[in-house]
Formats: C-alpha cells, structure tokens, sequence
C-alpha cells in the first residue's frame, strides 16, 4: 500500500469499516508511515471537535404529546388489522382487484344502460297497443250495440265478430239421417 | 447497558425488535418505547441536516407520524433504524424545496432564545457554556456549508455512527458512493476546522 492508497481509504479506516485484509494492510502502512499517521491523527482530531462540539438537542416532551395525540386519533396502524390482516393486498393484486371490480362496473353501466333502452322501447310499444286497443274496443262497441239494435241483420252481426277466434265457419247442417226421406 | 447504549454500538437491542412487532399490531406503549429509543437521534439529525431547532421537532414528530402509519409495511424489523432515518430525510428534503438553504440560519433560533429546545452543554457553568454555545454556532456552521449530499452522510457517519452499509440504504446510494462522499466530506471538514485545533 503507498501513501495515495492510504489516504483514500483512511476515513473508511477510522470508521472500522475496513476489514480483513485491507485493515492489516493500513497498519503495516501507518505503522512505518509518519506522514499518513499525523493525516490520520487530524482527520480523527476534526471529526472528534465535531462530535464533541456539536449542538445536541433533548426533544422536548410536546413533540411526543402532540404525536400521541396525533396517533390516537389514528384508526390503527396500516396493515394491523388482526384476523381481516389477509385481506391486505400486495399492489399488483391490488391493482387487478382495481381493474376487475372496474370491468365489472363497467358491464354493469352497460347492462344497466341497455335494460333501460329496453324498458323504454317495452313502454312506447305497450301504450301504442294499449292505444289501439282501446280505439278497437270502442269500434268494437259500437258495432255489437248496432248489432243488437238490429238482430235481423246479418252483416252487422258479422261485422260486430270480424275477428273472433272461437268463431268458426260452421259447417253445413248436417243431413239428418234418421228423417225418412219424403216420399 | 442501557437501550440506548447498544443503539451507540451499532447494536440492535434485543426488545427492540419486540417492540416493533407490538407498535405494528398498535400498541401505542411499544411505540412510545421506540420513540424514546430513537426520538433524539431523529431530532438531532434533522436539526443537523435544516439547522432550525423548530423545524426539527415539526420534521421529527411528522417522521414518527409516519413510522406509526407505515410500520406495518417494515419487513425486516433489522433495518428499522435506516428506515426511520429514511423518512427522516425524505421529510428534510420536502421541506427544503420549500426553503432556500440562505432562509435557513443557525442564529436566528438563537436570537429567539428558545428555552424548549435544551441543550445539553447548559448544565456547564455560564463561561463554559457560552464557549460551548460559540463552538457548536461554528460546528453548525462548517456542517451547513458542507453540500447536501456530503452533508447528511458526514452527519449519519460522524456523528450518528451508523455503518456504511446503513448510510447506502437510507441515502439510496452505491456502498462506494458513500464511502467517497464520506471522504471528501471529512477532508473539507478537517480544513474549515483546523484552526480550531491548533488552539
């Protein structure tokens, strides 16, 4: 070791930091060495002066009053949440937990958005039905009384049941097969 | 050996360890026992680090705010110490963004008189004290003019004693970084005081 190497590493040295072989080597080199012994003294001098001198502040007892009651009124510590503390997440989970409840959202605004959609054409179409419905019954109404004002008339009865289901084209009177035939 | 005594060794006392797992289920009596370990380390290096004793105790009740928060989060309760720091310098660094180092001055606290932040040289007698008062003015003032990034690792190496290794994490730096930085920051503080140790 020459005289360069020891005064970069003679801080490290001071500090305990260097070890094994590299602090042998320091010896053996301080040892035989007064010029880097006096640099080691005054670099151990200084940093003494200013341990020594330095201004040492006692904290005062309402730094810890206004913290406790800082952290009183803390629910708990991050994390410490006894039996629920594995529900705790890591980031990564949390931001797939973040982007999956997003995407469910998400759909669901959708879904939400198109039963609306829905609901609304359901609702134009049944008060058109209804509307119409109501203007059917009316004429409907009107032919049955005209209808039942004039018994006699065929083509108001048929007029009055235009689209009855039940009503079927009856068929011919059947033949009776028992009335001898007229002689 | 006291707690405190260990911490000084660079040990991690053994209910330390306890206490944080207690603080992390909310034990507020297990957090009050690490802030009593670890208050005034925190306080004294950000009162190094910004040079306002009222800032310090503002910046060192907002780093324990957030230890008590984030504690949960710590996984290996070994490093709690460069974790702490961590925080502590990241709360120095948001506030000085805010501030311009020429805003920030050693005498203006002094000026005040502020009789909260006790220092421990008053129980000397007044001559000893007030030399005591000008040496750690000049102290303050030969760290204040060190460049941020020599500062804080010649405050975490010289004075706090923390390793190397510890000094990498909390400043998010390379071990090799950190110990030149540490270096040069020696040197520099060496030639501001070497008038002081002539005498």
């Amino acid at each position: 070791m020459d005289c360069r190497q020891c005064s970069e590493e003679l801080t490290a040295f001071i500090d305990g930091e260097l070890v094994g072989g590299s602090a042998e080597q320091m010896k053996l080199h301080l040892d035989k060495c007064p010029p880097c012994r006096a640099e080691m003294r005054e670099l151990q001098n200084s940093a003494a002066f200013v341990e020594m001198n330095s201004r040492e502040l006692e904290p005062i007892p309402e730094i810890w009053n206004n913290l406790r009651s800082r952290i009183a009124e803390m629910p708990t510590p991050e994390g410490s949440h006894g039996f629920f503390r594995f529900l705790v997440m890591n980031r990564w989970t949390a931001a797939a937990a973040t982007l999956a409840a997003t995407a469910v959202l998400a759909l669901g605004l959708w879904g939400y958005l198109q039963g609306q959609k829905s609901s609304a054409e359901f609702e134009a179409y049944m008060n058109d039905y209804i509307q119409t419905r109501m203007t059917d019954e009316a004429i409907h109404s009107t032919k049955i009384a005209e209808a039942e004002r004039n018994p006699w008339r065929a083509d108001l009865a048929e007029s009055a049941f235009p689209r009855n289901p039940f009503a079927q084209d009856r068929p011919a009177a059947i033949e009776n097969l028992f009335q001898t035939e007229e002689r | 050996m006291t707690e405190k005594d260990l911490l000084q060794q660079g040990i991690v006392p053994g209910p330390l360890i306890h206490w944080i797992e207690q603080a992390k289920r909310g034990d507020i009596g297990a957090f009050q026992r690490i802030y009593d370990l670890f208050a005034r380390k925190v306080l004294n290096f950000v009162y190094r680090m910004i040079g306002s004793t009222e800032e310090a105790e503002d910046l060192t009740q907002e780093t324990f705010v957030t230890v008590y928060q984030k504690l949960a989060s710590l996984k290996d309760n070994d490093k709690f110490e460069p974790w702490l720091f961590r925080i502590a310098r990241n709360y120095v660094y948001q506030r000085y963004r805010r501030r311009t180092p020429s805003m920030v001055s050693v005498d203006e606290e002094n000026e005040e008189g502020r009789s909260a932040a006790e220092l421990v040289d008053e129980r000397k007698g007044p001559q000893d004290a007030f030399q005591a008062e000008e040496l750690g003015r000049v102290v303050q003032g030969v760290i204040d003019d060190l460049p941020d990034k020599y500062r804080e690792v010649f405050v975490l190496s010289a004075i706090d004693h923390l390793s190397y290794q510890e000094i990498a994490e909390i400043v998010g730096r390379s071990l090799p970084s950190v110990k030149t930085d540490i270096h040069r920051a020696r040197l520099q503080v060496r030639k501001r005081v070497k008038d002081y140790l002539k005498d």
